[in-house]
């Protein structure tokens, strides 16, 4: 056997050492500049002005301003809004506004409503780097409104679910992940970017009860669940039930995405290329093994 | 059928459809797969008990109506009809079990019209919506408060126990009394 070169030994260990990178480089061996202060022209004042607070260390203490109540004395703290720029907001959707977006065509009742039809019409946006997670389908306007519609949305509240009922529609409570809403509220400039079309990612522990409710609608709840939840808020708010499977748009109002999905008829993974009018989808086993997951 | 003829009739189909059935890993027929997965499945209404509402009330008998409000609110509550009444028959009311409606008729005798209609209002918010449900869960409270009552028997342990809570209360009231008797005697010219 033959005796192993240095190079032979350096490659050999190469293989076995983890990767380098910050965790892993040693620290300077040789001090770079001397100490402060114990140089030959950095000594005495260690490079500071001569007398004064600087050289007798006697500045004034941290916050200090002069002839001044101090900022952190002035300004009070105000704990409701702690943590606020940390959590989730979902800004609100009339359901006044919808059924004026309806009235006034900007939205068709034809196609199921979601983020993405929302943010179409121009006239309501979301803002994923403000931390708003979608829309909150909120009360006002309730009286009026009378469109039958398949509508998903990221939050609303039980009266709000009860009206879309009332007049033959169904509602969906459905999470979006900030990746997701990127994508979604925006398709064509996402599909210009040229990335795969994301897979929704599950809603956090604090929201999972939500969406896996069957009184809110929520998209990861039992169906059959739901039917019963429909029933009891039909008794609650005092109309008649209406019959879904005998209506002509049944096949409308029945149309879900998957808990994966952002797009309807698009699957996570495939990149949609506008110029060439074509989409192409994964064939690498473990992107199909990612992406079906 | 000729080639021509069938792709004729798939281009005919309706706008919308599923195309796309994607299935991920977390489909609901995955995490349910007991589920029919279907939420138009309606279950048949609760049944009365002889004794005890269900809380079923069916829309088609009772008469439900709007009108405007009271109270402040300016323009809105001038113009909007928000207040929402209920009107039943009571001598009709089949839905409603034999031995409540008769315990309804009793307690609400003055309530009940010369044609036997109750009528419920409420216009406890701003929207008719909300005070339809409401007025839904007033006309429930009182249907459920005409239910018999089943009087529970007392033990002789209880039984004795108030007894003597009752003759104590007896004995200090007499006692005031006497107290005040022997105060108002005891005024007067000394």
């Amino acid at each position: 056997m033959s005796m192993k070169s240095g190079s032979d030994w350096a490659l050999a260990l190469l293989r076995t050492l983890p990767r380098v990178g910050l965790m892993n480089l040693p620290r300077e061996p040789f001090r770079k500049h001397p100490r402060t202060g114990r140089g030959q022209h950095g000594g005495k004042l260690h490079g500071g002005p001569q007398k004064g607070s600087y050289q007798r260390m006697s500045y004034p203490r941290l916050g200090w301003e002069p002839r001044k109540v101090p900022w952190y004395v002035r300004v009070p703290m105000e704990n409701y809004y702690k943590d606020h720029h940390l959590k989730r907001q979902y800004p609100p959707l009339s359901l006044g506004t919808l059924q004026l977006l309806i009235d006034t065509n900007r939205i068709s009742t034809d196609e199921p409503i979601d983020l993405t039809a929302i943010c179409n019409t121009k006239l309501h946006e979301v803002r994923p780097q403000e931390r708003h997670y979608g829309f909150h389908l909120t009360v006002d306007g309730i009286d009026t409104f009378k469109a039958k519609v398949n509508i998903e949305v990221q939050w609303t509240s039980e009266a709000v679910i009860a009206a879309v009922e009332k007049n033959g529609g169904t509602i969906t409570t459905s999470y979006y992940d900030l990746h997701s809403i990127y994508a979604a509220k925006d398709p064509i400039a996402w599909f210009r970017t040229g990335k795969p079309i994301p897979k929704r990612m599950i809603p956090p522990e604090d929201a999972i009860e939500f969406y896996t409710n069957p009184k809110m609608r929520g998209y990861l709840a039992d169906p059959e669940k739901v039917a019963e939840e429909r029933l009891v808020l039909a008794q609650k708010y005092g109309y008649e039930l209406p019959k879904i499977e005998e209506d002509p748009q049944r096949d409308l109002l029945l149309k879900r995405k998957d808990p994966r999905q952002i797009f309807y008829g698009l699957e996570p993974g495939w990149v949609v290329n506008l110029r060439d009018k074509c989409i192409l989808k994964p064939k690498d086993e473990a992107l199909l093994q990612y992406y079906s997951n | 059928m000729s080639v021509r003829l069938f792709t004729r009739i798939l281009q005919l189909q309706p706008a919308v459809k599923n195309y796309c059935s994607f299935k991920s890993s977390i489909s609901l027929d995955k995490l349910y797969p007991q589920s029919s997965l279907s939420i138009t499945k309606v279950a048949p209404p609760p049944q009365n008990e002889p004794t005890k509402f269900s809380g079923y009330i069916p829309m088609e008998k009772i008469q439900i109506s709007y009108s405007r409000s009271s109270g402040p609110g300016g323009q809105n509550v001038d113009k909007v009809n928000t207040k929402a009444n209920i009107k039943f028959n009571v001598h009709e009311a089949n839905w409603i079990p034999e031995v409540v409606r008769e315990n309804l008729k009793q307690k609400f005798k003055n309530h009940v019209s010369k044609d036997g209609f109750i009528t419920l209002q409420s216009d406890r918010t701003r929207y008719q919506h909300l005070n339809t449900a409401d007025a839904l869960q007033k006309l429930r409270e009182m249907i459920r408060s005409c239910e018999p009552v089943e009087v529970k028997e007392l033990s002789p342990e209880t039984a004795e126990k108030l007894r003597r809570r009752r003759e104590k209360a007896s004995r200090e009231r007499l006692l005031e009394k006497r107290a005040r008797a022997s105060v108002k005697s005891s005024r007067g010219a000394v």
